[in-house]
């Protein structure tokens, strides 16, 4: 293959990843970014630069993660010039969102940033549990323990903040 | 997965849906830049083997610049030489120091900001044979910023660099702080987004800076062939007095040192 076929060959393997852009963003804003769009850029030169690493089959785990680490240093840097104490992945009720459902907000920003991902890799993201475990780096396993244990405390806190409604245990369960 | 009511919610709840978009550009502003090292075709090497990569290296650079000319310099030469910022009009360039000759070869896009609810502006830039600078804003329509239409600010041009306009008098008095940079507004409120500042320039430090930051509004901007920058400002008020000051620009090192404070002049 010579050098120019080549060269189109990458090109067009990255085609595929950047097709995920409008999935990015939608990531980047749905973590409270305050520039999805630059997130979501930048994740995608990631990707070309370390094309080698991204999975063919499906890109989106590797794209979240790496969008994840940028939201957190957007946030961290955001932090230091505040001259405050680093964030973490912040709340939804913090983005810049003006949609959501205030009783999901109080419910999840009651959630550790760990359960509130995995809860919303699954929810949001639309990724299988293997999918979503992969983005989190974590094995299946661990990740149906985390997702369990997640959407559960997600459940109770929306019934403390929803009393009217019924979050009860679901009849039927395969994650 | 799952019939649990309060997922279902949460799913209903989602706060942004993935939209369709053309990113054409941000695509080719990308591949342009180098890929995976591990993903390069594997090579013969010997000196013949070498030399047909040049060649072919040299091709795709020529179609590249042929290709970026044909997709959107256009005719940025031609305004470059007018230097419509320092006052220039067609065929009547400025004089004195402002008479900035734009090296073709240069002329090249360096950057791509993104813009909610607006598009892409990109970036392009020039070297001067006087050692000076060129710049000019690319709107998503295909408009120079500052030539026409609703954008505000700096026109495209070109400007002498530090050295050249102090060695002009006794004492520095242009880019004391090694900052030298424009503004141009766009306005996205129409269509459901902000009022942006586009802050763009050049750095001209001793050492290399990697990144700037403004302070005043926590954004930054990666520093792209050796010293350009572009950087975006949200303004939710600007109709309203503005902070003082507006910009407060650091410059950082690969390190993560700081190098440069646009408050303070350079040693």
């Amino acid at each position: 293959m010579n050098t120019l076929t080549h060269r189109q060959s990458l090109e067009d393997r990255f085609r595929a990843v950047f097709a995920h852009l409008p999935s990015v963003i939608a990531y980047a804003r749905r973590r409270g970014s305050g520039d999805p769009d630059a997130i979501a850029a930048e994740a995608m030169s990631i990707a070309w630069r370390r094309l080698a690493d991204v999975p063919t089959d499906d890109p989106r785990p590797w794209l979240y993660a790496t969008a994840r680490n940028l939201v957190l240093a957007e946030r961290r840097r955001a932090a230091r010039l505040a001259h405050g104490e680093p964030a973490d992945i912040p709340a939804p009720a913090e983005a810049e969102v003006d949609s959501l459902d205030p009783p999901v907000a109080a419910a999840l920003a009651a959630l550790s940033p760990a359960d509130r991902e995995a809860l919303l890799l699954v929810a949001w993201e639309d990724l299988t549990p293997s999918l979503a475990a992969a983005s989190l780096g974590i094995t299946a396993g661990a990740f149906r323990v985390r997702f369990h244990r997640a959407r559960r405390r997600f459940r109770r806190a929306l019934a403390e903040s929803s009393p009217a409604a019924e979050y009860g245990e679901p009849r039927m369960e395969r994650a | 997965m799952t019939n649990d009511l309060a997922l279902e919610r949460l799913r209903a709840a989602n706060p942004a849906i993935a939209e369709a978009a053309e990113n054409e550009a941000l695509f080719d502003s990308i591949v342009s830049g180098p890929g995976d090292a591990r993903l390069r075709g594997k090579q013969r090497g010997g000196r013949t083997r070498r030399w047909q990569l040049v060649a072919v290296v040299a091709s795709a650079l020529v179609v590249g610049v042929a290709a970026a000319w044909a997709a959107g310099s256009g005719d940025l030469q031609q305004i470059f030489a007018s230097n419509p910022a320092g006052g220039g009009t067609p065929g009547h360039p400025p004089t004195g120091i402002w008479r900035q000759v734009a090296i073709p070869s240069t002329i090249e896009r360096v950057g791509v900001m993104s813009i909610p609810r607006y598009g892409h502006v990109e970036l392009w830039s020039a070297e001067t044979e006087q050692h000076g600078w060129c710049s000019a804003l690319r709107l998503p329509n295909g408009d120079w910023a500052g030539m026409k239409g609703p954008t505000g600010g700096a026109a495209p041009g070109c400007y002498p660099s530090r050295a050249q306009t102090n060695e002009a008098g006794a004492e520095p008095v242009y880019v004391i702080t090694g900052f030298d940079y424009y503004e141009t507004t766009v306005d996205a409120r129409a269509a459901g987004g902000r009022f942006w500042r586009i802050v763009y320039g050049v750095t001209e430090f001793a050492k290399p800076a990697a990144r700037i930051v403004d302070t005043v509004s926590g954004r930054e901007a990666t520093i792209t062939r050796g010293r350009f920058f572009g950087l975006l400002v949200p303004d939710d008020d600007p109709g309203a007095a503005s902070p003082k000051p507006l910009y407060h620009l650091l410059a950082y090192d690969a390190s993560g040192k700081v190098i440069a404070d646009s408050d303070k002049p350079l040693p």
